[in-house]
Order: structure tokens, then C-alpha cells, then sequence
């Protein structure tokens, strides 16, 4: 089987089981805006895991002996108040802000596909009863909530990860349960029950399957926003705690009008970091809701 | 239409409830409290004692929760742990200056998106389309903090053209054009993230209209493409994004929490942040609630005016 023959639209016949798989992924590669997200986002994930190779320094070194304050043939980025290579912490700090984003998402994925499955699927009073719960969570602007969870549990890495994750599901929960109302009437789920499948069966082999797209886009545009969120947190002095550095904690040497002013190197490169991080991230999820979205098939 | 009102009032109840009762438990579940953080070190552990007894600290939690939940039913919220003020007070001079900023900012945001995305729309594919399209995605991820911190740089401390923080200049008469001056940068921050949103929104529910066989039928009874897109489309793509004017309001107010610390703007974001510093939780809770109702108000209001927008809903 040749390469260029797989890769021909014409060459994949219908029946081919993969075709549908193979629909998506043409779509999504037609997205120029996604793929070049899809692209940013790949090497600041590799910028995150060989951190150690690329960081010239270690992040939490002090210089005593270069007490240079702008950027220097040694420090591109200059060293902060306590004489750090900026440049390294920047590295590092890509590897907090990325992963809070994907742990904290991760758990509220899990949590909102498992209530929304129950709710969707038995109704009756857990379905009323989790529904209000999600429409209270929902009708709240969650960051005071967090803001308030947050600083009274103490602020760290672990507790921001969790805050976020427990709080984030209802929007998951929605879609959950309401691909649930709909499917589990449809024929092929009617079928299989009339065949004697179990109803772990139907959940995890017959409904669950057919709502990975929306969850799939749901999930990329939350981990943007909880990208989003932490580093708001960390630059408010409530999420990532030094000496461990994350963007947004970065940036709390912004809070200095002297800094803005004159040390423009301190503040931008994780500024600039985070919107380009969360910019590729609402590419590639754009990108995915149109491919995954067969209203739109032409 | 009043029977609606009262019955979603009713039912917003128990929510702005869940909420208070949420925040109260995890105040109480925090280690440490105001008399430990702020009371002089030196005090027997008899006098810390008498201190909390005169705050009420030393009840159970529950007693606590009733007596608080008591005086908001009588309209009382409570004083300050911190300065023995009311709270009502407290937040209330601190209300003006984020509800202003918030309002202001939704309204420039939908002023400017809502335009936008219909000029998208009618030009699908089309560099124009592509432009906006890329710039309302920034707008969206573009981390609030980092947008004003950038501002401040470039009009405030290079330019020198707009004040750094505040909002009225110290020492100087207070006059519209200063407020006016001070409002201009955290109100752009403030109204990007939702500009991205409205403008995305409104462009998709224009094609969405635009498919639908009524357009078909102007077009095929010759109705010109002026009238199609201004009349037939505008109004049937608008009645959804109308509904977005109160799904934003809890945003933009939890964006303000975070904006009024760059912009050092005197509302209600920066008192809670205090409050939380001092575990000042009768202020907090205060917040907290008023929050929670402006919400519902919001969501309500938005419902109303789906109705008007489309006669076809009737609530009843």
C-alpha cells in the first residue's frame, strides 16, 4: 500500500471503517488557523519537557557575581531582583502554567462525563438534583469562588490544580447529559439494549463513544481558559507560589510601575507566553469544532 | 409575565443561598482568623478570647451562619471585622465604581462587536471576515492583566497621555473629563474579552439565520439585500445574542476583580481581594451575595428581553 494512494481523498473508500476518522482529520488539516496553532502549541509543549536541556541556567540559581539588571550576552532576559536568570524561569515556568491548565481540566473532564452520564441516563431526581447544582455553579462568576477557595485552603500549585477541577464541570455535565437524552432513544442504543447489553455496556460502548467530539472541543477551549485563570491567580499573588515560577507569577514584578517602565524584558516574554499558548489553544479548538461539527459538512 | 417574574425569583432563592452557605463554609474551614492576623501578638490568650466573644467568633458556625442569615433578612449585613463598619457601608461606595466600569464596558463591547460580526457575516470568507475573525480570537486570549499592564506602558508611561491607576486625580477638582480620562484604559481591557465573544457569537447566528427558508423566500420575492440582511436577518440573528447581555454581566464582574488591581480602581474587585487578605467574612459574604443577585438580575433581565425581541416567546 503506497503512501500517496492512502493520502488521495479518492482512494478511501466509504465502507473503510477508519473514513470517518479520516474526514475529521482533512477538515481539521483544511483549518490553516489550527494547524498553525496545533504547531505553536507542539513546540511549547517540547519547550516544556526538555526544559532542563534548554534553560541556560538553573531557575532558582542566584547570580552573585553578574548583578546586571538588563539583558546581557549571559542573561538574554536580564536577572530579577534577586539575581535569577529570567530567561530559565520563563522555560521552567512553561511547564506550571501548561500542565495546571491540563490536570485541572483533565479532572473536571472525568467528573462532568461521570455526572452527566448518570444524570443523562437514569434521570429522575439525580438528574433534577445535579442539574440545579450545575446551574448554581454556573449562574456564579467563578472566580471570586476560586479566589475565595483558594486563598482560604492556601495558595500552591496542587491546590489551584484541584480548585479548578472540582469547580469547571458543569459545562461538561451539560453536554454529557444532554448527548445522552438525545442518544439514548435513538435506535442503534434501543437495539443493543434489546440484544441484552448491560447499561455499562450502552454507556461506555454505545453513547459515550458518539459524544467525544463535543467534550474533545469543550475541553480545549477550557484549557485555555484555566491557562487563563491561573495565571491571573499567580499574578494576584494567590496561585503559584515562589520560588516555583509559572507565567502569571512572572509577572507579579509588573506590579511595579518602575518595572513596566524600565525593565520591559521582566514583564513581556511571559505575558506574550501565555496569550500565545492560549491563542494556539483556541486554534486548534476552533479547528476541532468545525471538523467535528457535521452541521457543517459540505 | 408577573407570575414568571415571582416564580424565577423563587427559584433563584435557594441558589443565591447555596452560595452563601458555600462561601461561609470554607471561610470557617480556614485555618486562623482576624484576631490571630491582626490583633497585637502580645495579648494574653484571655484577652483574644474576650475579643473574639464581642465579634462573635466563639459561637458554633451554624449559630453564626443563622445570626448572619438572620440580619440579611431584616436587611442588615453585618460590620466589618476590620474597621466596625457596615457592610452595607463598605460595599456600597465601593458598588458605583465597578458597576459604572462593568456597564460601560458592556456596552462599548456590544456596540462595536455587534457591527463587526454582522459586517463579517455578510462577507464570509473574505479578508475582512478573516481579519476580525483572528482579532476577536485575541481578544479572547489575551490574559486581561497582561492587555493593561501593556496599556499602561505604552499610553500611560511613555505617551503620557492617560493616568497610570485610580480613578480621579488627587488634589485636582472632581470633573467628568478626569473620571472620563482614568475610565478610558480599563474599560478597553475590561470590554475585549467580551467584544471577542459578541463578535464571534453574532457572526455565527447571522449564518445561522441566513440559511433558513424565510431569507430564501425574500430573496426569491425580490426583496432587495440591503432589506434581507439589515431586516430579515439582523433582527431574527440578534434575538440570541441579546440573551448574551446577561450571561456577560458575570463575567465582566469577575473580570473587574482582576482589572481593578492593575488599574488600582477603587470597586468592589479590590475590596474583596482585602477582605480576603483579612478574613473579613462578614464583608465577604456580603459580596458574595450581592454578587450571586446581581447575576440573577442579569439573567432575568436578559429573559425579558428575549421577549420583547421576539414575540414569539410568551412567558407565562
Amino acid at each position: 500500500m503506497s503512501v500517496a494512494k492512502r493520502l488521495s481523498p479518492q482512494a478511501v473508500a466509504p465502507a473503510e471503517p477508519r473514513s470517518e476518522k479520516n474526514y475529521v482529520l482533512r477538515r481539521f488539516l483544511r483549518h490553516k488557523l489550527a494547524v498553525v496553532g496545533l504547531v505553536i502549541l507542539t513546540l511549547l509543549v517540547l519547550v516544556a519537557v526538555f526544559a532542563p536541556q534548554i534553560a541556560p541556567y538553573d531557575p532558582n540559581k542566584f547570580d552573585a557575581v553578574s548583578m546586571v539588571d538588563t539583558p546581557t550576552k549571559e542573561h538574554w532576559l536580564g536577572l530579577d531582583q534577586v539575581g535569577r536568570d529570567v530567561l530559565s524561569r520563563v522555560i521552567y515556568a512553561s511547564r506550571i502554567s501548561l500542565s495546571v491548565g491540563v490536570v485541572a481540566v483533565g479532572i473536571y473532564v472525568v467528573l462532568g462525563t461521570v455526572l452527566g452520564s448518570l444524570a443523562g441516563y437514569y434521570g429522575g431526581a439525580v438528574d433534577i438534583v445535579l442539574t440545579r447544582i450545575a446551574d448554581m455553579f454556573l449562574s456564579f462568576p467563578q472566580i471570586m469562588l476560586i479566589l475565595v477557595i483558594v486563598a482560604m485552603i492556601g495558595p500552591s500549585i496542587w491546590n489551584i490544580m484541584v480548585v479548578l477541577g472540582l469547580l469547571g464541570w458543569p459545562p461538561i455535565f451539560r453536554i454529557v447529559r444532554g448527548q445522552f437524552l438525545t442518544l439514548r432513544e435513538l435506535d442503534f442504543v434501543q437495539a443493543g439494549r434489546g440484544m441484552g447489553a448491560t447499561d455499562s455496556r450502552l454507556i461506555f460502548r454505545h453513547i459515550l463513544p458518539n459524544s467525544m467530539g463535543p467534550i474533545l472541543v469543550a475541553a480545549t477551549f477550557g484549557t485555555a481558559q484555566a491557562i487563563l485563570t491561573e495565571a491571573a491567580l499567580s499574578y494576584l499573588g494567590l496561585g503559584v507560589q515562589p520560588p516555583a515560577a509559572s507565567w502569571g507569577n512572572l509577572l507579579i514584578q509588573a506590579q511595579s510601575t518602575t518595572v513596566v517602565e524600565k525593565q520591559p524584558w521582566l514583564w513581556v516574554p511571559p505575558g506574550l507566553l501565555i496569550f500565545i499558548s492560549v491563542l494556539a489553544i483556541n486554534f486548534v479548538g476552533d479547528g476541532l469544532r468545525d471538523a467535528l461539527d457535521p452541521r457543517l459538512k459540505r | 409575565m408577573l407570575k414568571y417574574l415571582i416564580r424565577r425569583i423563587l427559584i433563584a432563592l435557594p441558589v443565591i443561598l447555596g452560595v452563601t452557605i458555600i462561601t461561609f463554609t470554607i471561610i470557617q474551614m480556614a485555618p486562623g482568623d482576624i484576631v490571630d492576623l491582626y490583633v497585637d501578638p502580645t495579648l494574653s490568650a484571655a484577652d483574644k478570647e474576650a475579643i473574639r466573644h464581642n465579634l462573635g467568633l466563639d459561637q458554633h458556625p451554624v449559630i453564626q451562619y443563622g445570626v448572619w442569615l438572620k440580619g440579611v433578612a431584616q436587611g442588615d449585613l453585618g460590620n466589618s471585622l476590620v474597621n466596625r463598619q457596615p457592610v452595607a457601608v463598605r460595599i456600597g461606595e465601593r458598588m458605583g465604581p465597578t458597576l459604572g466600569l462593568s456597564l460601560t464596558a458592556l456596552a462599548v463591547a456590544f456596540l462595536i462587536a455587534i457591527p463587526v460580526g454582522v459586517i463579517s457575516a455578510t462577507k464570509q470568507y473574505s479578508w475582512l471576515d478573516y481579519g476580525s475573525s483572528i482579532f476577536a480570537l485575541m481578544f479572547v486570549s489575551i490574559p486581561g492583566f497582561f492587555l493593561g499592564i501593556g496599556l499602561i506602558f505604552f499610553f500611560s508611561l511613555r505617551l503620557d497621555w492617560l493616568p497610570v491607576s485610580g480613578m480621579r486625580t488627587l488634589g485636582v477638582e472632581k470633573s467628568f473629563v478626569d473620571l472620563l480620562q482614568h475610565m478610558i484604559l480599563p474599560t478597553v481591557v475590561l470590554s475585549a474579552g467580551t467584544m471577542g465573544a459578541v463578535t464571534r457569537y453574532t457572526r455565527s447566528s447571522m449564518l445561522d439565520v441566513v440559511r433558513q427558508d424565510f431569507i430564501r423566500t425574500a430573496r426569491a420575492k425580490g426583496v432587495s439585500e440591503r432589506l434581507v440582511v439589515y431586516k430579515h436577518t439582523l433582527r431574527n440573528a440578534l434575538i440570541p445574542v441579546i440573551t448574551l447581555l446577561g450571561l456577560q454581566l458575570p463575567q465582566l464582574l469577575g473580570g473587574a476583580i482582576i482589572i481593578e488591581s492593575v488599574f488600582m480602581w477603587p470597586g468592589m474587585g479590590r475590596l474583596a481581594i482585602e477582605a480576603i487578605n483579612s478574613r473579613d467574612y462578614p464583608v465577604l459574604m456580603g459580596l458574595n451575595l450581592l454578587t450571586a443577585v446581581l447575576v440573577v438580575l442579569g439573567g432575568l433581565l436578559s429573559d425579558m428581553m428575549y421577549s420583547v425581541a421576539d414575540p414569539r416567546i410568551r412567558y407565562s
